[in-house]
């Protein structure tokens, strides 16, 4: 008997603990470099839905969380837009995905998504994720937020998770360009050096449902 | 109109633009190690330390919640408030937003362009994402870490008990 109250206690302060490191208000879990993840299904702005099988082609993909309220978001718009331009055509094409609930920012609605899309001439897809369950499935927690992948037979695979570089304000004064290393690494199947980096991002509002 | 008079009003409006521009020179721009020794100093209160921006419309709403908890609780709690604007935006940006909404408060403007290099050492449970609230003992030690919005309600129940 004694034992099981000393276990018991040991439990509740293990729990106290677990609780007490884990302060999240929603859990998001970020998948992993080396994580296999789920494909999207997403509607596309120009009212087509895409997955991962309309890209034949594709090595892998370049997923930008993203959307057109964010500063940061918007401070990146060229810069993604010069990632498809430049990694497309090698076989990693930019997803890009909207995950906000356009209730909480009319900004972000499908809408102005495509209003957006259209006067910036995005070359790659805009879907938008109704409800966030697709960001939410990653983890995604902000505003860029970059999930690179590749593709294999048994779905799509982390290979880099983060920020596309180290300079929100001034792409000219980007040092490390986060992203185009990990991708070229993996054109030249090459390992990706720094699979993980942190950056400064606007919340993602998700639905409150 | 009287020279008494004019001179009277151009000290008025005088006194009034200094009093404006004295609330909002507080502001001061640190680089990381600089804002992380400030937080580890020890002190007599326990340090709230919120990271926000004037772009980020969950932080700006959740401000006020603080500023009235911190005058609730102001000989306990040092309210620090992190902007994350960039520096160059400092006079178009943070000072009009403090100035509007009258914040006399201190703020700090962290100036390192790679939040890589820093957003762990605040907490590796940070994904980055704002607003974001940090705990600060007494004794400059990290004791928790919120990426989350507070209502004021919130920071009572969360907040009060590491007063004690």
């Amino acid at each position: 008997m004694k034992h099981i109250i000393v276990l018991t206690l040991f439990f509740l302060a293990a729990v106290q603990l677990s609780a007490q490191n884990t302060a999240k208000s929603d859990t998001l879990i970020e998948a992993q470099p080396g994580e296999l993840i789920e494909g999207f299904y997403l509607l596309n702005i120009d009212g087509m839905y895409f997955a991962p099988q309309d890209f034949p082609d594709a090595k892998g993909f370049i997923i930008v969380f993203t959307c057109n309220h964010c500063p940061y978001s918007q401070a990146y718009e060229s810069r993604i837009i010069e990632l498809d331009k430049k990694y497309s055509p090698k076989g990693f094409p930019v997803i890009a995905i909207n995950p906000n609930d356009p209730k909480l920012v009319p900004d972000d609605s499908y809408e102005k998504m495509k209003e957006r899309a259209d006067e910036n001439g995005y070359p790659f897809p805009y879907l938008l994720d109704t409800e966030g369950k697709y960001a939410k499935s990653l983890g995604a927690a902000k505003t860029p937020h970059v999930f690179v992948t590749t593709v294999n037979e048994r779905g799509l695979k982390v290979e880099y998770v983060g920020a596309i570089d180290d300079n929100s304000e001034n792409a000219l004064a980007a040092k490390k360009k986060y992203v185009e290393s990990a991708v070229d690494a993996l054109i030249a199947n090459k390992p990706v050096i720094l699979p993980k980096t942190k950056a400064i991002g606007c919340s993602i509002k998700y639905s409150k449902k | 109109m009287s020279k008494k008079l004019f001179l009277l009003l151009v000290s008025v409006l005088l006194s009034i633009y200094f009093a404006f521009n004295l609330k909002a020179q507080d502001v001061k721009i640190l680089k990381f190690d600089g804002l992380k020794s400030s937080l580890e100093t020890s002190g007599s209160r326990l340090k709230v330390v919120n990271f926000w921006a004037t772009w980020c419309r969950p932080c700006v709403e959740e401000m006020p919640s603080f500023l009235k908890f911190q005058e609730i609780y102001k000989d306990k709690i040092d309210l620090i408030l992190v902007a994350l604007d960039y520096p160059s935006t400092i006079d178009k940006k943070v000072l009009p937003f403090l100035k509007s909404k009258g914040i006399s408060q201190k703020v700090i403007v962290l100036d390192e362009p790679d939040p890589n290099e820093w957003i762990d050492k605040i907490s590796p449970n940070w994904s980055g994402a704002i607003p974001a609230t940090l705990i600060v003992d007494k004794s400059g030690r990290f004791i928790q870490f919120y990426e989350k919005s507070f209502t004021q309600e919130e920071l009572e129940k969360t907040i009060t008990p590491f007063l004690k």
